[in-house]
């Protein structure tokens, strides 16, 4: 394995005396009142193994489970849950060495694009605080972001981690359904989420995956010996790769204009490196927010019926069991949460089963073939992460405006695809993500090539995505 | 496929989902729900005549493994978390009364 970039780059950042971790705990205590991307802080639970990770602080998303820290998932519904266990991918970073500090803010069960939704408030994103960090993985994109932590872990059903670092300007990666273990993520869509690094650099990402991906038996869906599949160095080369844009994407009316410079412009740099990009056609892509939000709410109603307040959580007593458990279902979840838990309630109906559920599968099939067809003739798909920047806090209040955000990272998620987001050129001063899309289980691949469009990107600094002035001191 | 939703049919679903809306988020949701669903009729240009649900992105049949009771190490913190507990017991209110 080569020299880590991660520790390479943090010897750069730490110009301070220092040891890592409380170089990053002063930072958090500085800058987290105005970011709030922390919803808490705390010594971590074991001492700092050997390992290839040593003495390097991480944050993760608070639905990501580990001993003896709060799991509040951004609910009222779990605001005082101290997990008994830790989720594998926590266990995995402890053993090679990482220490986990604090867990980051998030929209309530994963379901939402801004962290709004989150009982803690809004993370802010720290190019301008007036705007969202994006959602659902916000509070660990933007402190990633903000360098009050050198990588975080999010969670990605729809495009959690893409989206929110696509919007603060650093690199999100969600790599293939199976890859790693969702054992101790809070279970919100389980056909759909998975667990990934939020960084600076795409080879801070590969390090944590080396570290995160493996066969787990606690995760049925976990795939056998996979684990080498991040032991090669990245080979970041664009020359001869096929790229496919979806004349879908482009023709989006919803796609904000300054976005789309930013994506051609990159799309012209990958040219001149001697990559080749084609416009084709994946009819299914402009069904996919349809699809994703008749899936999602179905998986979701049956994950999130535990939450009745007798075991542990919030719970308003009553006079009976039934009253009791709708009444601190109603307390204690959210109004976006609740949406889609009767959402979902109402397409598993047997009445209306065939019509949506059922329906929406057979377009994910489409959707799938569509896309395993393209990958016969490309190597990558590619567009814009988000169609927009980063909205400001409380602009947006339709629910639908949000959902149709993810319009361009969704399609990963139900065909199990391996994703990165990377920073590209800003527009009006705010980061703008260019997203890369490989066929199943060739996350390297689409790492290899994430680094080499980093690499040409006018957005990074020294090969690192830089941190705003504001907080750089 | 166009559903009535009405309050009648969310007054359905919160039983089913055993969630008790307050009346002002109940006329809320009904309008968002219908919104929504509005919106998810785009897909009834898709002809999925002959297609196969795909349920998950893992298309092998998934292995499992043998169900062994296994010692939790740290029983305590999870009878922490009990909202009632009666001498190390879990308490719930009573059954009786509920339809």
């Amino acid at each position: 394995m080569d020299k880590s970039v991660l520790k390479k780059s943090l010897e750069e950042l730490t110009r301070s005396e220092l040891p890592l971790e409380s170089f990053y705990r002063e930072r958090i205590s500085r800058f987290n009142g105005e970011i709030n991307a922390f919803t808490e802080v705390r010594e971590a639970n074991t001492d700092c193994h050997e390992g290839p990770l040593k003495g390097i602080p991480f944050a993760a998303k608070d639905n990501i489970h580990s001993r003896g820290f709060r799991t509040s998932c951004g609910s009222r519904m779990l605001k005082k849950y101290y997990s008994p266990y830790s989720a594998t991918v926590i266990d995995r970073l402890g053993r090679a060495g990482a220490c986990l500090i604090g867990k980051t803010n998030m929209d309530e069960f994963a379901m939402g694009s801004s962290t709004e939704n989150s009982c803690y408030g809004a993370s802010r994103n720290p190019w301008d605080t007036r705007r969202i960090s994006g959602g659902s993985s916000g509070g660990s994109a933007a402190a990633v972001s903000a360098g009050l932590i050198p990588f975080a872990l999010g969670s990605d059903t729809g495009g959690s981690i893409r989206q929110p670092a696509a919007l603060c300007g650093i690199v999100g990666f969600k790599p293939s359904y199976g890859l790693v273990s969702r054992y101790g993520l809070t279970a919100f869509a389980s056909s759909l989420d998975q667990i990934g690094p939020l960084s600076r650099s795409v080879k801070d990402a590969l390090d944590v995956m080396r570290v995160i991906a493996g066969r787990d038996p606690k995760d049925a869906t976990t795939v056998g010996a996979e684990r080498e599949l991040f032991d090669h160095n990245l080979e970041p080369d664009l020359s001869g790769k096929k790229l496919a844009v979806p004349k879908e994407v482009l023709e989006y009316e919803g796609l904000d204009g300054r976005v789309y410079g930013s994506f051609m412009d990159m799309i012209e740099r990958i040219r001149q490196e001697g990559g080749i990009v084609d416009e084709v056609s994946v009819p299914s892509i402009k069904h996919v927010v349809a699809v994703y939000y008749l899936i999602a709410p179905a998986e979701a109603s049956s994950n999130l019926a535990r939450y009745e307040g007798t075991r542990y959580g919030f719970s308003e007593l009553s006079s009976s069991y039934l009253r009791s458990v709708g009444i601190t279902r109603d307390m204690g979840l959210g109004e976006e949460v609740k949406r889609r838990i009767l959402l979902g309630t109402f397409t598993l109906s047997s009445a209306y089963y065939d019509a949506y559920y059922s329906k929406a599968l057979k377009v994910r099939r489409i959707l799938d073939s569509e896309l395993s067809a393209l990958f016969g003739d490309y190597d990558f798909l590619v567009n814009p992460t988000c169609p927009v920047i980063a909205p400001k806090v409380g602009e947006i209040t339709d629910p639908l405006v949000f959902y149709l955000m993810d319009i361009y990272t969704i399609a990963a998620n139900l065909s199990g695809l391996p994703s990165i987001s990377i920073p590209a050129q800003p527009a009006d001063n705010m980061p703008v993500g260019f997203q890369i899309t490989g066929p199943r289980m060739k996350d390297m691949d689409v790492l290899s090539t994430g680094a080499a469009v980093e690499a040409i990107s006018p957005f990074l600094k020294d090969g690192i995505a830089p941190i705003p002035e504001r907080w750089d001191e | 496929m166009k559903p009535d939703i009405n309050e009648d049919l969310i007054r359905k679903l919160e039983r089913l989902a055993m969630i008790s809306l307050a009346e002002d988020e109940r006329e809320k949701l009904t309008a968002d729900i219908r919104r929504i669903l509005d919106f998810m009729q785009s897909l009834d240009e898709v002809d999925v005549e002959g297609i196969e649900e795909m349920v998950s992105p893992v298309s092998r049949p998934m292995e499992t493994r043998e169900e062994i009771p296994e010692h939790f190490f740290d029983t305590e913190s999870i009878i922490k978390m009990f909202p009632d507990i009666s001498k190390r017991y879990l308490r719930l209110p009573p059954i009786k009364g509920d339809e």
